[in-house]
């Protein structure tokens, strides 16, 4: 954590949630609220504290309202961090979240650590240590334990890796000081172009292929949810347990069984999987068949992706296309279920419109296709077991924004290598590409800098 | 009645000296300046130059401040260099080789000149205090003198040991003696002192050098001046010379290496790594066939050549074959051995920004005593010395410059905040913003501070001012100047207009691209109005437009450590039991007392979260108040 600066994080755990939060704590609270929130009802006076207010949060890029949100100010000393502080409540969408972080990024607020605003609560002296490591460790908790022990195994790689780029950007960085410093007193040279630009270019991969990775280590970290919807007796329910491998939930030949959500978390392949059985998607007259519905809904846009459970048996109807349509273009399978029954046309030539979905037949009764089901969520999940296993995983969005940073300081040194090559113009991009990892493994300091220059090169009249 | 009463007394007449009591005596405070004999006033111990890089930065910051050192060595210099000239501006800085005489003769005439100083030769042997704070010193003769501030620049000499081989004198200097009580009685203030060793090469007679072996490296012509208030320097330049050790010059250290006090474990203080004895070099890189040897005249009428590059503390006799085995000195005699000296130094993070000590009121530190090595880091301290105690006597706010301000700033800065276990010499790399600390700048950025003190003369400043104006007047033109097609060739069309929609660039835009020069352009371009410019005008506006965009990249980074560095922290603040520091830190944090969150930010060791912390813990001592 610096000082002076700004963070913040999603404070809803991603997904699960009705509603999704971001918090944000530190000096620049106010500043930032001017530029991104647009409220409902015009603000005459200073801005209300504890009070949420009604508005729009702006993408100040392409200045549209990209959600519609609740905010809400406090005022310091009298917040959770004893800091100004803003929680923004988001209609949900995990992908708003982070295009609204992304923006809050851009803004110079960093992506906080986990459990730092409860370290800051301390540091105000707001909650002592007991509390605070205990609110940490409920943050924390992760639920599959492969995941976690994935997760675990690579944190250790990622701290090393580090740290070897960071010897060997300090090599460079002292042969480059020696360059500009002790040339004139002394024979030979201290710093190759092409040497070097290949060094930095061999980091530079191994910085992508660490950059490709993190897409498996947010669903590590988030999980994935899968939501079954489909209209009423499509066999949800028996998909459900299916997958679970157990009879977790009842499954009748009554149309309209299932009344809430039900969820439940699998591991396909590794991958942490939350899935969620619903309602049948029915016209209701009752109360609580209504409600059952609207949470059915819900659920089904929150997903991450979705099985679009259809009767395979019968024919497809105005309902089932609408469900489809529904779906917009979120990921997501059509499954055409109850394969074993006999006398249906074939699902594949059944006429879904111009939808371009993938399909395909399953007995989730009988247990045939599920395998096929499974591999088809993960692939179009992009979930790969062997690569996730293998290589280095970054944490935390945190860790993923400073290897971004890094990439970006880094590609600016290699380019001042490049064309117009000016030591000293070159030692402040250096010098900027070893910061974001300072963050990881604790400031340069120069001496070692001379440690280095001066067992490597004669120096000195 | 001899004079014994003083507002500022300065002990010690060497770099750090002279600064400090012309600083003091200048500025109005009636001062003395006790040291051994007086000629050896301003005597450079080591090697018969001054600047080089980030030297020859100091130098020009003194200059700028009101300080002596860069009017000095451009009144007695013998040769003068630009270094670094093949790269860029930020890293270039001026070198001059001295007449060592006439350097000490300067000094010595200008210190018995200068108004409300009075010259005291002895030994001061003790520092006398009332309660914690200074009341003046005790000379070894047994005179006192009484002073409100005291600012102490021995040097080399606390305690001084020669080694020559096996021999050992105690002596502060070759032909000098120690001052041996003075570490004494600063144990016994509580000031804790280390040791560190450093080491001079063997003094040649120039009639017996072979200059037919060397090659010579003459002068720059016209020869750049340090200080801005030289007009334009005339004077017919001395060569210095090269020439190179040989596989025997190697042989015959590495079969005496057991006589070298260095490596035979005699010597416990640690010497500075960049300036490295034969024996060392020999040692620690068996692969170089060859060594570097510069033969540097120590004066105009001088019969004394100054080897740069074999330092040794060898016996005599074994300095005088290895320099026989070198070509050019085949016949060369010795008028002097090459020595190592230990010496007694403070550990300087028991001072504050302005070299007082945190632990006795009005006793100030400058120069190689602090763990500093060199000329220009001593002089540099000197005067920041003599300007703060002047300011602390007359109850004014003190003069701390900042990292992102000058040298001198980081250099105090680093002293103050850092372990010093080796002899602390600048080096550009130490300034996170290069770029912003230049020598042609130094100006810029510190006459008004000179002028506000009262050191430096008004109207310098404002020549400097209207130069300024000058450049931002031709900085402007050069980038209204349009230029269009016309004016282009085919290749300048192709390369830069075709790439810019507006199909017209600016001149300035053009000194941006590294094959162009500015004074070119300007005569291609605008050739009516290129008479009207100096080539330093000229020089100065194509030195701010190439580096524009990262001099404002720097300027903006700095400000935001600023922020840090005006977070004052109280002296009597508690750093023990801060909540969220560790007790290391927290124990790192006392020993070091940082008098800013920024000072405190940079104490090697110290995570950002521990400084985050330690602001939390302020906050609350202010908010308990
Ligand atoms: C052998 C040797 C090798 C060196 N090598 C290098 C080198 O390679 N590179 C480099 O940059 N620098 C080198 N230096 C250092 C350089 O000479 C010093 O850094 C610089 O001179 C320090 O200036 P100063 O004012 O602190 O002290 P000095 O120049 O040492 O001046 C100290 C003054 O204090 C006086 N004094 C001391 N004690 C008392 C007392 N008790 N009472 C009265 N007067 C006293 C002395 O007479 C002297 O005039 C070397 C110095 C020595 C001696
Ligand atoms: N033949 C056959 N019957 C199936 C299959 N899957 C489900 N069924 C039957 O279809 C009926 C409805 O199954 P459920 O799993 O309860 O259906 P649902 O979609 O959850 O229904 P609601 O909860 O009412 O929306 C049950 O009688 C199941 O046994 C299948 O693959 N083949
Ligand atoms: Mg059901």
């Amino acid at each position: 954590m610096r000082l002076d600066d700004t963070a913040a994080a999603i404070a809803t755990s991603t997904g699960y949630a009705a509603l999704g939060t971001i918090r944000i704590s530190g000096g620049l609270v106010l500043s930032v609220i001017q530029q991104i929130f647009q409220p409902a009802f015009e603000i005459t006076e200073e801005f209300p504290t504890r009070k949420p207010v009604l508005g729009h949060f702006i993408d100040i890029n392409r200045n549209k309202p990209i959600d519609q949100v609740l905010l809400t100010f406090y005022k310091s000393p009298s917040s959770y961090t004893g800091e100004d502080m803003a929680e923004i409540s988001f209609h949900g969408n995990p992908l708003i979240l982070d295009k609204a972080m992304e923006i809050l990024n851009s803004l110079g607020v960093r992506t906080a650590e986990p459990g730092e605003f409860t370290y800051r609560a301390y540091l105000y002296g707001k909650i002592d240590l007991t509390q605070a490591e205990g609110i940490n460790n409920l943050a924390g908790a992760l639920t599959l334990t492969e995941a976690r022990a994935a997760l675990e195994s690579a944190m250790g790689g990622l701290k090393e890796r580090i740290s070897e780029w960071k010897t060997e950007l300090i090599q460079m960085f002292s042969r480059l000081e020696g360059e500009i410093e002790f040339s004139e007193e002394t024979e030979g040279t201290f710093f190759n172009l092409e040497d070097e630009m290949s060094h930095v270019e061999k980091i530079l991969g191994e910085l992508d292929d660490i950059l490709g990775n993190y897409k498996y280590s947010r669903l590590l970290r988030k999980g994935v949810d899968v939501v079954i919807t489909g209209r009423a007796n499509a066999g949800k329910s028996t998909l459900f347990n299916r997958l679970l491998k157990t009879d977790r939930v009842i499954v009748t030949a009554t149309p309209g069984t299932t009344r809430d959500v039900v969820s439940e978390s699998i591991d396909l392949d590794g991958l942490p999987v939350r899935l969620y059985d619903t309602a049948g998607l029915e016209e209701h007259e009752g109360e609580l068949e209504k409600e059952g519905v609207f949470r059915a809904r819900k659920m089904s846009e929150e997903a991450d992706f979705l099985i679009i459970l259809i009767d395979g048996s019968k024919e497809l109807t105005g309902e089932d296309l609408k469900i489809i349509e529904n779906a917009g273009n979120k990921p997501g399978i059509i499954v055409f279920n109850k394969s074993d029954l006999s006398g249906t046309d074939n699902p594949e030539k059944k006429k879904l419109g111009d939808v371009s979905r993938e399909t395909i037949q399953i007995s989730a009764l009988k247990d045939s296709g599920i395998d096929e089901l499974k591999r088809n969520i993960i692939n179009s999940i992009g979930w790969n077991r062997q690569e996730a296993r293998s290589g280095i995983l970054l944490q935390s969005r945190r860790q993923h924004e400073l290897m971004l940073r890094f990439r970006h300081s880094l590609q600016a040194f290699l380019s001042s290598l490049s064309d117009d090559f000016r030591e000293e113009i070159s030692a402040i991009h250096l010098r900027d590409a070893l910061k974001p990892l300072d963050e990881v493994t604790g400031a340069v300091n120069i001496e070692d800098v001379y440690n280095i220059i001066f067992s490597s090169f004669c120096i000195g009249k | 009645m001899k004079k014994d009463r003083f507002d500022v007394v300065v002990i010690g007449g060497g770099h750090a000296g002279y600064e400090a009591a012309l600083a003091s005596a200048r500025m109005g405070c009636d001062t003395a300046l006790v040291t051994f004999k007086k000629e050896k006033i301003a005597e450079m111990s080591c090697n018969p130059s001054i600047g080089g890089l980030a030297k020859g930065h100091i130098v020009r910051e003194i200059d700028a401040l009101g300080g002596e050192m860069g009017k000095a060595i451009d009144a007695t210099g013998i040769q003068f260099r630009i270094l670094n000239k093949k790269k860029g501006p930020a890293v270039q800085a001026p070198r001059a080789q001295a007449d060592k005489e006439k350097y000490r003769e300067y000094f010595i005439d200008l210190l018995e000149k200068t108004e409300n100083l009075t010259l005291v030769f002895g030994e001061a042997s003790d520092i006398n205090t009332e309660g914690n704070k200074v009341t003046g010193i005790t000379l070894a003769s047994g005179e006192t003198l009484i002073a409100e501030a005291l600012i102490i620049t021995t040097g080399t000499f606390m305690n001084g040991l020669i080694h020559i081989g096996a021999e050992r004198t105690n002596a502060g200097r070759l032909g000098d003696p120690p001052s041996s009580h003075l570490s004494g009685s600063l144990k016994k203030l509580g000031l804790e002192l280390g040791r560190l060793k450093t080491g001079t090469p063997a003094r040649l007679d120039i009639d017996s050098v072979d200059f037919s072996e060397a090659v010579i490296q003459p002068g720059d012509e016209p020869p750049p001046a340090f200080s801005f208030q030289t007009e334009l320097l005339q004077l017919d330049q001395v060569p210095c010379w090269l020439t190179y050790t040989s596989d025997k010059t190697h042989e015959i250290i590495r079969n005496n290496i057991h006589l070298s006090p260095l490596y035979s474990g005699i010597i416990v203080g640690i010497g500075p790594r960049y300036c490295p004895s034969l024996e060392d070099k020999v040692q620690k890189f068996p692969e170089r066939v060859r060594h570097q040897v510069f033969l540097e005249p120590e004066g105009r009428n001088s019969n004394l050549i100054y080897p740069n590059g074999i330092s040794s503390s060898l016996p005599r006799d074994v300095q005088e074959d290895f320099i026989h085995s070198i070509p050019a000195l085949r016949n060369a005699k010795i008028i002097l051995p090459g020595y190592a000296i230990e010496y007694d130094f403070l550990f300087p993070r028991q001072l504050k920004p302005t070299l007082e000590s945190k632990s006795i009121e009005n006793l100030y530190f400058a120069g190689q005593v602090n763990g500093t090595s060199g000329y220009e880091e001593a002089g540099a301290q000197g005067l920041m010395a003599g300007i703060n105690a002047v300011l602390k006597i007359r109850g004014r706010e003190p003069l701390i410059l900042l990292r992102d301000q000058a040298y001198i700033g980081v250099m105090i800065d680093d002293l103050v905040t850092r372990d010093i276990d080796e002899p602390y010499r600048m080096f550009t790399s130490r300034a996170e913003y290069r770029l912003l600390l230049r020598c042609d700048n130094a100006d810029k950025r510190l006459m008004k501070i000179g002028v506000d003190i009262g050191l430096l003369p008004r109207d310098v400043y404002e020549k400097s001012i209207r130069k300024y104006q000058i450049v931002d007047e031709l900085i402007s033109l050069l980038s209204q100047k349009a230029i269009v097609e016309s004016d282009l060739s085919e290749k300048e069309i192709q390369d830069y207009l075709t790439k810019n929609p507006s199909g017209r660039i600016s001149v300035a835009s053009l000194i941006k691209r590294p094959e162009y020069n500015a004074s070119d352009l300007l005569s291609r371009f605008l050739p009516d109005i290129c008479d009207k410019y100096t080539d330093e005008t000229i020089s100065l506006a194509e030195l701010e437009i190439k580096y524009s965009g990262y001099v404002d990249l720097q300027a903006r980074a700095a400000e935001r450590v600023r922020k840090l560095e005006k977070r004052r922290i109280p002296d009597d603040f508690n750093f023990i039991g801060i909540p969220g520091l560790s007790r290391e830190s927290q124990d790192k944090l006392n020993r070091f007392r940082p008098s800013t969150l920024g000072q405190a930010s940079r104490i090697s060791g110290l995570t950002p979260a521990s400084i985050a912390a330690l602001n939390v813990a302020l906050e609350k001592y202010r908010n308990e108040r």
